[in-house]
């Protein structure tokens, strides 16, 4: 527990950390971005969304910036993100609330599939080490691996979805639809994620793949693994206590941090198939220079990194009993 | 075979596969273990020990190497039998404790586990009666019966050994082979694991195959030795025979450690040269270019494993084993 207790604490101070970079970041801009965004706005925007931009980049000077930044952190704690320029007057905190369930949805899920079926497959060719299903896969990864994404993503829009029209292509649900937990709905849901899902499945499960074949390798090398095979045990057990358990603990720290990126892993995805979540609304709010709406983004994205990497740190020390006790006794 | 054996290795071999194709590590090894014996395996590191080891309780990975022979575990033999038959003699009629305790035992298991996971795949389910049996076994090499619910690292070395010690005897195997179970411990604990397993083995009367590269230690331990060199055995005899060994290789061996009771641990005389590479070995006699005896015919001509006449079951590859001049090498004693 002494353990974890550490992590605690790690966590909190990078998170603080993130936070007050997140404030000062812009304030130690050359050039000052925030006036140049005025410039650009002033007319078209109302007073409020004004006084947004003025709090976001500290033009308060007649503030303290300590005072700025005893007001920012009072904002955060209550959720408050600001208000975006770009989709004025809603709400950063409500743009994201409303794009983020459909990254965690798409990306999320995707990446939990791909890395069971990768850490599977991984294990399955280091059992059958220079095999025909080894040897098969090893191949069609290293080829899986070496696609430029967009290429794969635009191959799958235009074959699947456009041609032989098996798929929806864009967007989240159909139009015509209203966001209810029907049946219909959720399975239409689901048929609109498929062909971005499969994208993602195909180019990163070579990755989870070629590293848990190459732990398992490593592990099966080991004298307990050889060991439970003098000792009689059953093939099953030993792949799934033996080998698996351990060869598996190095693949889920990489898990967690790609589990952290997910929030902003996915922008060509959304991107390509117009899906609503917070990659896409990122993209969007670059290129519309909504400074508010990309600060509170990146730092969601900050924010599910480090949550992440401490979700691995449990889960790794509830897996490792060696971290869990904090080394030798 | 008798009755009284308990294990006979016939004519073994073994290769693994290396980037620059297969390489013979082990070849023509013969040997007989007989009911309540300690035999003890000697040979330099790189010798081919454990992969006898290995290839007795079949333990060669199809993707690692091959092996070829006999090896009989009683009236079976395991060098032929499927994968499922072998599993279940495994652990039952034969055990090892590894060369390296230290990582024989899963890092992510509690001890209480790992038994269960041998019991249970052994067809043992009854959870009392192995948790029974897990206690009477650790208690059996001196340990408390709290070890089962601890982790491999939150153990010491020597009480690892016991655990693997206590793992080996679960099934009252006919033979258990220890592949240098003391050779990462410091010397205190070495001599207390030693007596614990002469004790044991005398309580229970199962064969040991006990390999070191401790010539000195075996002699002191086991009732006969083998030796062996570059894969092959030279030698094999009683620890009596051994007063006087055959074979120039045993008797450089024998001088190249500190002999029993001497003052301090001062190495006597190394044997010159380096060990054979398995990959590219010399013809003929595989100790031929190290040897102080060898002459022309020792380079071209392939010593036969002969039985020494007259001389119980004592057996050696030399060719020229009778006309060394037999003077003692033991030293000290
Ligand atoms: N998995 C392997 N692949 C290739 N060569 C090996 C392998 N294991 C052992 N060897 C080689 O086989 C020879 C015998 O090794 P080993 O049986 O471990 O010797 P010992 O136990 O006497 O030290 C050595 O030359 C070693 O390098
Ligand atoms: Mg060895």
């Amino acid at each position: 527990m002494r353990y974890l207790m550490r992590r605690i604490i790690f966590y909190v101070v990078a998170f603080v950390a993130t936070i007050t970079i997140n404030f000062f970041l812009p304030r130690a801009m050359p050039g000052n971005p925030a006036e140049a965004l005025m410039s650009k706005f002033g007319g078209r925007l109302n007073p409020l969304a004004l006084k947004s931009i003025e709090i976001a980049f500290g033009l308060h000077e007649h503030e303290p910036i300590w005072n700025q930044y005893l007001q920012y952190l009072g904002q955060l704690l209550h959720g408050n993100l600001g208000t975006s320029l770009a989709y004025y007057p809603a709400s950063v905190s409500g743009l994201i609330g409303t794009a983020l369930p459909w990254t965690l949805f798409l990306v999320g899920l995707s990446t939990i599939i791909s890395f069971v079926i990768g850490i599977i497959i991984g294990s399955i060719s280091a059992w059958r080490f220079g095999g025909a299903f080894d040897t098969f896969m090893s191949t069609f990864f290293t080829f899986t691996y070496a696609f430029p994404y967009f290429w794969i993503a635009l191959a799958c829009l235009y074959l699947i979805g456009y041609l032989w029209g098996v798929f929806p292509i864009s967007g989240a649900y159909s139009m015509d639809l209203v966001p209810t937990l029907s049946g219909s709905f959720v399975f239409n849901v689901i048929r609109h994620a498929i062909l971005p899902s499969l994208t993602i499945i195909f180019t990163s499960v070579g990755y989870w793949a070629v590293n848990m074949r190459n732990t398992t390798i490593t592990t099966l090398a080991e004298d307990y693994v050889t060991m439970a095979e003098a000792k009689g045990i059953t093939l099953r057990r030993i792949l799934l206590r033996y080998a698996g358990r351990n060869a598996i603990l190095p693949n889920i720290t990489g898990f967690a941090m790609s589990m952290g990126f997910i929030v902003g892993g996915a922008i060509l995805t959304e991107i390509v198939f117009s899906y609503p979540g917070l990659g896409n609304l990122l993209f969007q709010a670059v290129q519309q220079e909504d400074y508010p709406l990309i600060q509170g983004i990146l730092m969601i994205i900050s924010f599910s990194v480090l949550a992440a990497n401490f979700v691995a740190d449990v889960t790794y020390s509830l897996l490792d009993p060696r971290v869990r006790v904090g080394g030798n006794q | 075979m008798t009755d009284n054996t308990v294990l006979r290795v016939d004519s073994l071999w073994v290769d693994y596969y290396t980037r620059s194709g297969p390489i013979r590590v082990v070849q023509d090894v013969s040997f007989e273990i007989r009911r309540g014996e300690i035999l003890g395996l000697a040979g330099e590191s790189g010798s081919g020990k454990s992969t006898v080891a290995q290839a007795v309780t079949r333990l060669i990975r199809p993707t690692v190497g091959r092996m070829g022979g006999d090896v009989w575990l009683q009236d079976e033999n395991i060098a032929q039998l499927d994968r499922k038959a072998l599993r279940h003699i495994k652990w039952k009629k034969v055990s090892i404790v590894a060369q390296s305790a230290m990582n024989s035992l899963n890092p992510v298991l509690r001890i209480r586990s790992q038994f269960d996971d041998i019991l249970q795949s052994h067809g043992q389910r009854n959870r009392q009666k192995n948790f029974a049996r897990m206690c009477e076994l650790i208690e059996m090499v001196s340990l408390s019966a709290e070890v089962l619910d601890a982790f491999p690292h939150q153990l010491s070395g020597g009480m690892k050994q016991r655990v693997a010690i206590a793992m080996a005897l679960l099934f009252h195997p006919d033979l258990v082979i220890m592949d240098e179970p003391t050779t990462a411990l410091d010397v205190i604990v070495e001599r207390e694991i030693v007596s614990e397993i002469k004790r044991l083995q005398r309580q229970f009367g199962f064969s040991v195959l006990f390999i070191s590269h401790d010539l000195d230690l075996l002699l002191r331990m086991a009732d006969r030795v083998a030796i062996m060199y570059g894969g092959y055995l030279m030698e094999i005899g009683s620890v009596q025979e051994f007063a006087h060994p055959l074979h120039p290789y045993s008797r450089a061996l024998l001088q190249s450690f500190p002999a029993i009771g001497a003052v301090g641990a001062e190495r006597r005389r190394g044997i010159p040269g380096y060990p054979p590479d398995p990959a590219n070995p010399p013809g003929g006699c595989r100790f031929h270019p190290r040897c102080s005896h060898s002459s022309e015919r020792c380079g071209s001509d392939l010593p036969v494993w002969e039985a020494v006449e007259g001389a119980g079951d004592q057996r050696v590859r030399c060719i020229r084993w009778r006309e060394i001049p037999n003077e003692s090498h033991t030293g000290s004693d």
